[in-house]
């Protein structure tokens, strides 16, 4: 980098040393289907092998039969693990934003008072818990009575 | 890419971007261009797709067709954490600070950019000096103002090229707007391309160099904020009075 180089001259070359992946916004999906057309072609392939194998009685035909029903497998396994690295990171994923959207949820009901506004008549020497909101005209619901909150609906 | 600018000095590029949610299509061809030292206000009513042209312009939704180009590389596809480092920054609606942490603690966030504590601090503190005064107070106690004002230094504690602002004026009182909108202008006169969305016109025009209206995800008009302009934009938010 020169003293000279400015902002935005730094800019293109940072971006031009960048490596950027494939672009396709569909790639993860991609995979995902991928993995499960090889499990299910490795799990054909690797039972029908298997059957030509018992049923023939040429050797050569039953150790190729076993030989390709082995490749069957392989690609089984190899289309399960894919296709269950992506679909799991799927769900992972959402699961995390339902969790972090959920919380959120929480903070801000329990902020807002909604359900855990001290009773504003919580002070009054009766405790009945309805002084104040209720001469200002708003509706008070004692929500969890002999507990000091209320729900307040102006 | 050969880290070269383009010929039109254009940080920031998007050509003929589609995008969508799903299969709900937002954005339907926006053309729109930032120079470095440029401010381009992007306006429209709501749900028009503003807040999807500058997610996509920081990387954090992808395009469905169309080229986003930075520094004339297309970036479609890059991770936001990647456009993020080069340079390009997103201040959200909402100002995205964390309300629990001081504001000396909001900006130590920001030590991942490789600059010190001490540097940010004294950078921030130089420009906004309100801010240096209660450094110690939750982010959350702060006037929406000074919130933005933190939002604010924490994106230039970035050092970014590309500064994205989502709704500055949400929310605060007309001479705390025209006051951040002062910092905007100055921030773009060291060579960021500013790229701000907004819903409310006045405020935003007055800074800017260039501005486009975004109407159910096409660029409706744009050109330079002038009286004509104005007129255009008023017809597009309210109907045409002809």
């Amino acid at each position: 980098m020169t003293s000279a180089e400015s902002r935005a001259d730094r800019f293109a070359r940072e971006l031009a040393d960048l490596k950027i992946s494939d672009p396709a916004a569909g790639h993860p999906r991609g995979w995902q289907r991928l993995g499960g057309v090889l499990m299910v072609l490795g799990i054909v392939l690797g039972v029908s092998s298997y059957l030509i194998s018992q049923r023939t009685g040429a050797a050569l035909t039953a150790s190729t039969a076993i030989t390709i029903s082995l490749g069957g497998v392989t690609l089984s396994v190899v289309g399960g693990a894919i296709f269950l690295r992506y679909s799991l990171t799927g769900f992972l994923r959402f699961w995390l934003a339902r969790q972090s959207f959920e919380l959120n949820l929480l903070a801000e009901r329990t902020l807002s008072g909604g359900l855990l506004a001290p009773s504003d008549g919580a002070l009054d020497s009766s405790g009945s818990g309805s002084g104040s909101a209720a001469a200002r005209g708003k509706h008070v619901v004692d929500a969890e009575p002999g507990r000091g909150w209320t729900r307040t609906d102006s | 890419m050969n880290g070269a600018l383009p010929v039109n000095g254009a940080l920031l590029e998007l050509r003929g971007v589609r995008a969508a949610y799903d299969s709900v299509t937002v954005l339907h061809g926006v053309d729109l261009s930032v120079a470095a030292g440029q401010v381009v206000a992007l306006l429209g009513p709501n749900g028009a797709g503003k807040t999807t042209t500058l997610r996509i312009a920081a990387g954090v939704h992808q395009v469905q067709s169309g080229r986003l180009l930075l520094a004339g590389s297309d970036m479609a596809g890059a991770a936001p954490r990647d456009l993020a480092r080069a340079g390009v920054c997103l201040i959200p609606e909402g100002r995205g600070v964390f309300p629990n942490l001081s504001i000396r603690d909001n900006l130590w966030m920001m030590t991942y950019t490789g600059r010190s504590r001490e540097q940010i601090e004294e950078l921030t503190y130089a420009r906004f000096p309100v801010l240096g005064k209660n450094a110690s107070r939750a982010a959350g106690t702060l006037s929406g103002g000074e919130q933005q004002m933190l939002a604010l230094a924490r994106g230039l504690a970035t050092d970014p090229a590309v500064l994205l602002l989502d709704e500055l004026s949400m929310g605060l009182a007309p001479v705390v707007v025209s006051r951040l909108y002062e910092h905007v202008a100055e921030i773009a006169r060291q060579g960021v391309a500013v790229l701000l969305v907004e819903q409310f016109a006045a405020a935003a025009l007055s800074i800017a160099d260039h501005a486009a209206v975004l109407v159910r995800g096409r660029v409706a008009l744009q050109g330079p904020p002038d009286a004509a302009l104005r007129a255009e934009l008023s017809d597009l938010y309210l109907g045409s009075s002809k």
